[in-house]
């Protein structure tokens, strides 16, 4: 139970670390700072752990786990997870495409918002949009595609096949559409 | 106890998911968040069964409460789930994926960026996900309009307020930036 209670009181300071974070340091992918942010929230757990006593001041001794190095290990992996919740849900709401268009027809402050203005949102005047955009070429530079040079046709590396082939039988098993 | 309770959960969650997404080829779900939620839901009791069940394995318990073994069986079957919910809209709704898809489907011979846009691109992306989010009440359709509904507005707003605190842009505002 120690593991658990501190993995959520490491989790909290992971979150504010990481708010105070993203306002001193800017990179060019917002949430990859919050990654690099997890190991700092682990280590204040691992901390934490070691110079709290067993029972934390308050637990009774049938709540407090019998193994210490399976409560320690229990609570990372708790941590981790709760962790990578944090980040997905950041991740779909203030990265994803449908938040965004919710955003997008709040700012209109209870006007409609017609399809073709949605749409608008994500393309730029010279026709790049925010599919391709910036995608393929950073696709391209961490070596999931390349680019003919020639021909200017794209093609999948070892490794953009490795995720292709594992994404598409992802997507069988589970019985999905195309998706995206 | 905490270890006893820490295997049920996985193996409770990994009989749900494989159970449910088999049942998916049998009978496809209209909504899979729904359908998730009613996998997760119906297992539960499943949880407390196999529990009781599992003492036979006479695990050393060391003056631990069985709630607590039973408490954390559920706490952590509670977070696989989040887990698999994520992992689960990874696959499904990734824009990267379905791209890297799309380059596995054109075969061996290297495709041209027209071909990959005729069949994935932004206006279509743009109209599948307002389709969702209107069936899923968050938006609803006047023409070729569309309006926020409570549930939309107060997710709209919940993302700002993300994004304030974490310094993160939304994605119609990320294409200037990162195309630089």
């Amino acid at each position: 139970m120690k593991g658990l209670i501190i993995s959520l009181a490491a989790l909290l300071s992971f979150a504010m670390m990481s708010a105070v974070a993203t306002r001193l340091v800017r990179l060019k992918r917002d949430l990859i700072l919050l990654v690099y942010m997890v190991p700092l929230g682990a280590a204040v757990y691992v901390i934490l752990f070691a110079v709290t006593p067993p029972d934390l001041y308050f637990l009774p001794g049938a709540w407090m786990c019998s193994s210490v190095r399976l409560d320690l290990l229990y609570g990372l992996v708790v941590y981790v997870l709760n962790c990578h919740t944090l980040i997905d849900c950041l991740s779909a709401s203030c990265g994803g495409f449908s938040a965004s268009l919710l955003i997008i027809i709040l700012n209109h402050r209870g006007q409609l918002t017609s399809t073709g203005a949605l749409v608008a949102k994500f393309t730029l005047a010279d026709q790049t949009d925010s599919i391709y955009g910036w995608r393929l070429p950073h696709l391209e530079k961490r070596g999931y595609i390349r680019k003919d040079p020639r021909t200017g046709h794209y093609s999948l590396t070892l490794k953009g096949r490795v995720v292709a082939v594992v994404a598409h039988r992802l997507k069988r098993l589970m019985n999905l559409g195309e998706g995206g | 106890m905490m270890a006893q309770g820490l295997i049920v959960a996985v193996m409770v969650s990994v009989v749900w998911i494989l159970v449910q997404n088999l049942f998916m080829h049998v009978r496809p779900a209209e909504n899979r968040f729904k359908a998730m939620i009613i996998g997760y839901v119906v297992s539960l009791p499943f949880v407390f069964v196999v529990y009781q069940w599992m003492p036979s394995l006479a695990l050393d318990s060391g003056g631990e409460s069985p709630a607590l073994g039973l408490f954390h069986a559920y706490f952590f079957h509670l977070l696989l789930f989040f887990c698999y919910a994520e992992c689960f809209y990874h696959v499904e709704r990734s824009v990267t994926l379905r791209l890297l898809v799309e380059i596995l489907q054109h075969g061996d011979e290297p495709a041209p960026l027209q071909a990959i846009q005729g069949r994935y691109n932004v206006e279509g992306m743009i109209r599948d996900r307002l389709e969702v989010l209107r069936e899923n009440g968050f938006v609803e359709r006047v023409d070729d309009s569309w309006r926020l509904l409570f549930k939309g507005a107060l997710l709209a707003r919940v993302t700002v307020a993300a994004a304030r605190t974490f310094h993160i842009k939304p994605q119609h505002e990320r294409l200037n930036t990162l195309k630089k």
